[in-house]
């Protein structure tokens, strides 16, 4: 291994640890702000981490094996997701191509989402229904999205992402289409607006929360982990493609440069979660199609070009 | 809609900045009882007279002070009314959560703070989980510690569907009969470590309800809290101030 | 005999109908113009007997029925078949008293637990061996079961996972679609009426403020009407003033809080915000002038406690002003915004009709196209200083309850402050008589932030209160919540749920 993806390896690492923390964090204290709150620190993520992690485990009888298991599979999913996808602006320490990494999100999905129906409370099969429905529409685009962009760098592999695009002929719309394919992704994923509440109590109208509220302790302090590696990944993709469209040459720079964008990003959303109004379940199919529909022409017009 | 969105975006801050204000001067507050002498050996009882809860029990030959239960007390503001002496005054600090029982109980020259800097796990982050038994009143004052005036979120605290998330079972109202068995098995749901804390006169003592068919005589009928917060409602600033208790957190603890 | 009670006329006579008679006489008497205020019961000299209070909306005028049971007897033929508002009255009647209705449709536990004795009839006093002998136990409760492929149940409560009371909710879902919702309530049930007939006279207005505590002005003022009614003594004008006034900033402030809340559910951080900090400044003015911000123990039968000195009242009136203007800047946000109307429109629709026969009440009776409102109504000439209407729609959805509850806070500030601007006193005396009159009967009718708030007090033959009975506005807009929100997806309940704004503990006392 050379030296530059030695540090490449441990860079990413050290980040997937802080940055989840961290953007959560900034995330919350920005939406404050824009509530007009003084808002919670922005290292109130950790805090919560190290609350839980020292917490009693508390399982009711009718939870089983999956139940229990279930954090750990989709952390080592996310965990995964972390280590092949150049998200930290530096090329992934495990190389790979755009199909593991949409199969390591839905394996993870899926260990939370049986999770919850093991549970056999109505709320947790409900949440597990509700975010499998909405997988239908983000998979399809997140495989569509990301193939465009590999058909405009012109290689299947997730490290191409950083590198300068060979096609160089391509049409400039596809990297913008396929981010807001990918934005659109994200926000359902990570439980934003205005698709999930993040801030709810209410459990009916939960989707993705609704499957953890059967978790407890350190499994629970897993899961919220988790979801905060899976905003960093998610950002992290799109600030790439972002990048792309810049250029940018030196290692340094484009750590640098996406670092700052995915906070830019964070800020953004704390914006959108405050100004938008949630939209109704059955618009959802509606906002997700045109997450599909950008997906499509961006993958066209790639291969059009290309 | 934009214009309005666009004055709400330039619009300042709503938190307050000062951390449990007195009570604005408006404001009835609570009773306190002061080290004046009553003249209850001269034959004066207005302030039992007229206490709709018997929180007020006046000296005899053995306890010679007047006792005031904040527990009971619905904050009529009769009392520190009607005291010919000032033994009985009015008290407008909202520092006024206690860590046992016995502290509600209000004598002259007895501080009502105890000030034990205990280790806590929660001193930074907090989940709490709200349980209402028939007050509705407390229920809002409750939600509003949440709001951008009060914003409990910058201490830590953080309000949770689930009691498997939580730590803090915050309890008001009476805790009638149908009540004391979901209040039970929210508790059970809740890991350790754990604390609970009854917000409000009626969550303490019932309040008016005390004595009825329904039990409804407080939550300490099932539950033991740790933390008690007086006042009928209680200002959200005393909620808060319990809640800091409960955490341990320096700002609730120097007097 | 009839009367305006909140308007003072002297003792309220009742009307002694059989109660063979009661279910045509009711039939023919509440439909065009008239409405069932309550039902209850009570203990006469011989035996129980039901108690049916009939509001004219159109003259104001309020008429009392009485209705003994034979003696000994605990079963009646129930008036819901002819009459739909009146079924959880009779059920609540069942609970309390172990009063069968016989043919009421849907007969089950509506306050009392399966956590009581079973044969506990807490309000039923007059017992005798043969009563005792026929009255049923009362049975277990048993949710209605929806049958079918696909259909699975969502049980919701009794603790709610918002900062909201107790009750709890069972879907029967296909889906993400309600196909029937049953609110099982009375977890909160304090035996509030047994409470007050227990306690000292002079201190029952602390016990009716925690009836609903967030309702507490309106309470209190029920009470004071009703005990003045009771005792035939008036009371002074300005206390009347201050106790309107204090009703219409509750009104403000609870519906201003109610919008937060429904900007909370749609996910609006930004409108919740503006309307809470809104909020936040009502409550202050509340403060003000009765020195807390829930105005407890100032509204008194006979008198007003503490009344704020001249320069406090200029103060409230300016800030009211202040407030109003404020709202009416800030409803932009929620009332013209694309995203929020979408999802309100069209969402948990009442129809007219729907809201008649089951005698919707407050801003979602008038959501709902029924322009009752007590203030209107029942003559005060308070609220005829300023010229207003209530606001009326007649969607019946979210938005037109939005709308309503929206409008009224703005016109309850501005009637708040013209009637605070017109009190000249700062001292009036407390007009108490020594004792109550004797068997005797008093009904206060106010106009809640909820809708129609009914207090009736009765003495017995030594001058003690035997009868007290609060009927909650809630306690007729439940069934109305249930049948909105079938059809419609889970997720849309809470929304629907707060629009409504109910009570769970005026509804179980
Ligand atoms: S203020 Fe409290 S203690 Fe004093 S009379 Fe009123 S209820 Fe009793
Ligand atoms: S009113 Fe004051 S002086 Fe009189 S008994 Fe009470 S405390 Fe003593």
């Amino acid at each position: 291994m050379s030296r530059i993806s030695l540090v490449g390896l441990a860079v990413t690492v050290l980040e997937s640890i802080i940055m989840p923390f961290l953007l959560v964090g900034i995330l919350r204290s920005c939406r404050s702000r824009l509530q007009k709150r003084r808002g919670p620190r922005v290292v109130q993520p950790l805090y919560d981490f190290l609350r839980l992690a020292r917490k009693q485990t508390v399982l009711s009888d009718e939870t089983g094996p999956i139940f229990k298991n279930a954090p750990v599979v989709s952390l080592t999913a996310y965990g995964l997701v972390a280590l092949v996808v150049p998200w930290a602006g530096l090329p992934a320490p495990i190389s790979a191509d755009l199909i593991l990494f949409v199969f390591l999100l839905a394996a993870a999905r899926m260990a939370t989402g049986l999770a919850a129906m093991d549970t056999s409370t109505a709320f947790g099969g409900m949440g597990a229904s509700r975010e499998s429905a909405l997988s239908i529409f983000v998979e399809p685009t997140l495989v569509l999205a990301l193939s465009a962009v590999a058909i405009y760098q012109g290689s299947p592999w997730l490290n191409a992402l950083i590198a300068t695009p060979v096609s160089t002929g391509g049409s400039a719309y596809v990297l913008p289409l396929a981010v807001a394919a990918i934005w659109i992704c994200a926000a359902a994923e990570t439980a934003r607006m205005p698709i999930e509440d993040p801030v709810t109590h209410l459990e009916l109208t939960m989707i993705h929360e609704a499957q953890l509220l059967e978790y407890s302790g350190p499994r629970l302090a897993l899961m919220e982990y988790q979801a905060g590696l899976k905003l960093t990944v998610y950002y992290g993709l799109i600030a790439q493609m972002l990048i792309n469209e810049i250029v940018i040459k030196t290692p340094i720079t484009r750590w640098a440069a996406t670092t700052t964008i995915m906070f830019c990003l964070v800020v953004l959303a704390a914006i959108i979660d405050t100004v938008l109004v949630r939209l109704h379940w059955r618009k959802l199919p509606d906002l997700l199609a045109f997450g599909l529909a950008f997906s499509l022409v961006a993958c066209l017009l790639a291969a059009l070009k290309g | 809609m934009l214009p309005s969105l666009l004055n709400y975006l330039k619009s300042p801050r709503c938190t307050a900045d000062e951390i449990f204000p007195d009570l604005s001067a408006a404001n009835r507050g609570l009773p306190a009882i002061t080290s004046a002498p009553c003249t209850h050996g001269e034959g004066c009882t207005l302030c039992a007279d007229g206490c709709p809860t018997k929180a007020i029990e006046l000296p005899t030959d053995e306890k010679p002070e007047v006792a005031l239960d904040l527990g009971k007390c619905v904050g009529c503001g009769h009392c520190m009314r009607v005291c010919p002496t000032k033994t009985i005054v009015t008290s407008r600090s909202t520092r006024t959560a206690v860590k046992r029982r016995e502290d509600l109980v209000l004598r002259a020259g007895r501080p009502t703070l105890n000030v034990d800097a205990a280790h806590s796990p929660f001193k930074q982050s907090v989940v709490v989980r709200y349980v209402s038994t028939g007050d509705n009143a407390t229920d809002l004052e409750v939600a509003a510690c949440t709001n951008p005036i009060f914003d409990a979120s910058r201490f830590g605290i953080h309000f949770t569907a689930s009691p498997r998330f939580a730590d803090v079972l915050l309890v008001a109202g009476p805790a009638p009969l149908a009540m004391q068995e979901p209040l039970c098995q929210t508790l059970h749901a809740m890991g350790q470590p754990r604390v609970i804390i009854a917000v409000g006169a009626q969550a303490i003592s019932g309040g008016m309800f005390c004595g009825g068919y329904a039990n409804a005589n407080g939550v300490s009928s099932v539950l033991q809290p740790d933390v008690w917060v007086p006042g009928n409602p209680p200002h959200p600033w005393m909620i808060l101030h319990g809640l800091l208790l409960a955490m341990g957190h320096p700002l609730a603890l120097h007097t | 005999m009839n009367t305006q009670p909140g308007v003072f006329t002297g003792a309220l006579k009742m009307d002694e109908v059989p109660i063979m008679q009661l279910r045509a006489r009711l039939k023919s008497e509440i439909g065009d113009g008239n409405r069932l205020g309550l039902l209850t019961a009570a203990d006469g000299a011989d035996g129980h007997q039901l108690l049916t209070l009939i509001i004219q909306t159109q003259s104001g005028g309020v008429s009392l029925l009485n209705s003994p049971l034979p003696h000994d007897a605990v079963s009646y033929a129930s008036l819901t078949p002819d009459l739909p508002q009146a079924h959880w009255f009779e059920r609540e009647i069942a609970d309390l008293w172990g009063i069968r209705p016989v043919g009421h449709p849907r007969l089950k536990s509506l306050v009392m637990h399966d956590s009581y004795p079973t044969d506990l009839f807490p309000l039923a006093e007059h017992v005798t061996a043969a009563t005792a002998r026929k009255r049923s136990r009362r049975a277990p409760y048993r949710f209605t079961v929806v049958q079918g492929n696909g259909v699975f149940e969502v049980p919701v409560g009794p603790v709610h996972a918002g900062i909201i009371e107790p009750g709890h909710f069972r879907f029967s879902c296909l889906g993400e679609v309600i196909e029937n919702l049953e609110i099982r309530l009375g977890f909160v049930h304090r035996g509030l009426e047994e409470r007050l007939t227990r306690c000292d006279w002079r201190m029952m207005n602390y016990l009716v403020e925690a009836a609903s505590s967030d309702t507490a002005a309106a309470n209190a003022t029920a009470h004071a009407f009703a005990m003045e009614n009771l005792c035939s003594v008036p009371a002074a004008p300005d206390v009347r003033k201050m106790r309107y006034a204090c009703i219409e900033i509750e009104r403000a402030a609870c519906h201003i809080g109610d919008l937060v809340g429904i900007c909370t559910d749609l996910g609006f951080g930004a409108g919740g915000t503006a309307f809470s900090a809104l909020r936040g400044d009502v409550l202050g003015v509340a403060e003000l002038l009765t020195g807390t911000r829930f105005m407890t123990s100032v509204i008194v039968p006979f008198a007003h406690k503490y009344m704020p000195a001249k320069p406090l009242l200029i103060e409230a009136t300016r800030r009211l002003r202040t407030c109003s203007s404020q709202l009416r800047s800030i409803l932009p946000l929620l009332l013209n915004n694309g995203a929020a109307i979408e999802r309100m429109e069209g969402m948990g629709d009442i129809k007219t009709s729907l809201a008649r026969d089951f005698g919707l009440v407050g801003p979602a009776g008038r959501a709902s196209g029924i322009a009752y409102d007590v203030r209107k109504v029942i003559a005060q000439p308070e609220y005829e200083q300023v010229e207003w209407q209530p606001p009326t729609y007649f969607e019946g959805d979210v938005f037109a309850r939005t709308r309503v509850r929206a409008e009224e806070a703005i016109v309850a500030m501005e009637l708040a402050a013209d009637m605070v601007s017109r009190i000249t006193s700062s001292h009036e005396p407390d007009s108490s008589p020594a004792t109550l009159p004797a068997n005797s009967v008093g009904v206060g009718i106010v106009e809640a932030w909820r809708g129609e708030l009914i207090h009736l007090v009765m003495t017995d033959s030594h001058g003690r209160v035997s009868r007290y009975k609060i009927k909650d506005p809630s306690f007729n807009n439940w069934t109305a919540l249930s049948i909105a929100v079938r059809g419609r997806l889970l997720s849309d309940f809470p929304l629907c749920n707060k629009s409504f704004g109910l009570s769970y503990s005026g509804t179980d006392l």
